[in-house]
């Protein structure tokens, strides 16, 4: 019993670790950034449309968010801020985890949607911390975020792997 | 059908102290922590790292930055220049704002050490324990960031591994903030116990149910 709990341990390190370095290979790959660069100028685009809803102001060009004014800012959505790194790694695990295929895609887009929602509300508030705060907006922008959005990502698997055990859709 | 406990009492416990602690380091203790990094990585990159006889780590030009001197062979010709060019050491600058990422795997576990509650007398060893493994993925992290920094600052026409190290280097700038999550499920079964049923029914007091 117990070396059978090792062995699914070890397993699901073994895949988790090689599709995590896989995905992270990928990314850097040249064919794929096209696709990334793209992906952070339409975060970008979501966040300034979302900002101007709620009357706020900025322009976009790209993946660059600027806010006019006397708060004279400008971002730029990078690899880190695009919430790429912790969708590999959510990602990654969900792969490894044993559970039907079925379960597995739906993991994979659903925890894809549920990050970049949270990752939104990164990129709105660095948007306004940056105009008012520099020192903070380092802090939250290099830290805060990106362990937040781990913490998210562990919350969204944790609730994953509930639902397939609880369903039943757990495969040996 | 089985059922698997939640345990968000660890997840909400992190939600909070992680922030905490990190804005208490970031404002707080951020310089102890780099004098820190810097002392235990020392002796590790002077062995591994740098050329003999010369410090891997020293005060760089201006007071934001320290100099990196690496050791590393490289023969070919220059990129822009197309001269010959043969390479033993390469020094360059890295920006401490930049080499802070080494040293916030520290707090970071912490926090998610506290986060994990239970007895303090078992915890104080367990912490002890993770953080000297922390020092030691920080360590390593911030070697593999220089001598993969080294390699990039020097590209000659004979480089055919530029890609790898640029793979390295992008690795070694996730490492610091995903490996105090590693960290806490090695050494918490707290931690472990979120994903795993069995080990939440192997806990003092924690119910399989």
């Amino acid at each position: 019993m117990a070396s059978a709990a090792g062995k699914r341990s070890r397993t699901f390190i073994a895949v988790f670790v090689a599709a995590a370095l896989a995905q992270f290979g990928l990314l850097l790959a040249p064919p794929v950034r096209p696709f990334i660069d793209g992906m952070s100028g339409s975060l970008a685009s979501i966040s300034a449309s979302l900002i101007r809803a709620f009357g706020g102001a900025c322009t976009q060009v790209g993946a660059v968010l600027t806010a006019p004014g006397a708060h004279h800012f400008s971002m730029e959505v990078r690899d880190g801020c695009n919430g790429v790194n912790v969708v590999i790694l959510l990602w990654s695990a969900m792969l490894a985890w044993p559970v039907r295929w079925q379960w597995k895609l739906a993991g994979l887009g659903a925890g894809f949607v549920l990050l970049q929602l949270l990752n939104l509300l990164r990129l709105i508030s660095l948007f306004y911390l940056g105009q008012y705060s520099p020192p903070v907006f380092q802090f939250a922008h290099l830290y805060l975020w990106e362990l937040l959005i781990i913490i998210d990502a562990m919350v969204i698997f944790g609730l994953w792997i509930r639902r397939a055990a609880r369903n039943g859709w757990e495969v040996a | 059908m089985p059922r698997i406990p939640f345990p968000g009492g660890v997840i909400a416990r992190a939600l909070i102290l992680v922030p905490l602690v990190m804005a208490l380091w970031w404002f707080g203790f951020r310089p102890p922590s780099l004098s820190l990094l810097r002392t235990t990585a020392y002796l590790p990159l002077a062995f591994c790292v740098a050329p003999a006889g010369m410090d891997p780590i020293a005060d760089g030009p201006v007071a934001s930055q320290w100099t990196f001197n690496v050791a590393l062979e490289k023969a070919g010709k220059q990129l822009d220049t197309g001269r010959p060019l043969n390479i033993h050491t390469v020094s360059f600058e890295g920006e401490i704002d930049q080499l802070t990422l080494f040293a916030a795997g520290w707090p970071c576990y912490l926090a998610l050490a506290l986060s994990a509650g239970g007895n303090w007398r078992r915890q104080i060893w367990k912490i002890l324990r993770g953080e000297g493994l922390q020092t030691g993925i920080n360590v390593v992290a911030l070697a593999l960031w220089a001598t993969s920094s080294a390699y990039l600052n020097t590209p000659l026409d004979s480089d055919n591994l530029g890609g790898l190290y640029h793979y390295v280097h992008y690795l070694c700038e996730i490492t610091p903030l995903v490996s105090p999550f590693v960290v806490a499920l090695i050494v918490h079964a707290e931690w472990r116990s979120c994903f795993d049923p069995a080990a939440r029914g192997a806990l003092p007091g924690g119910s399989p149910s």
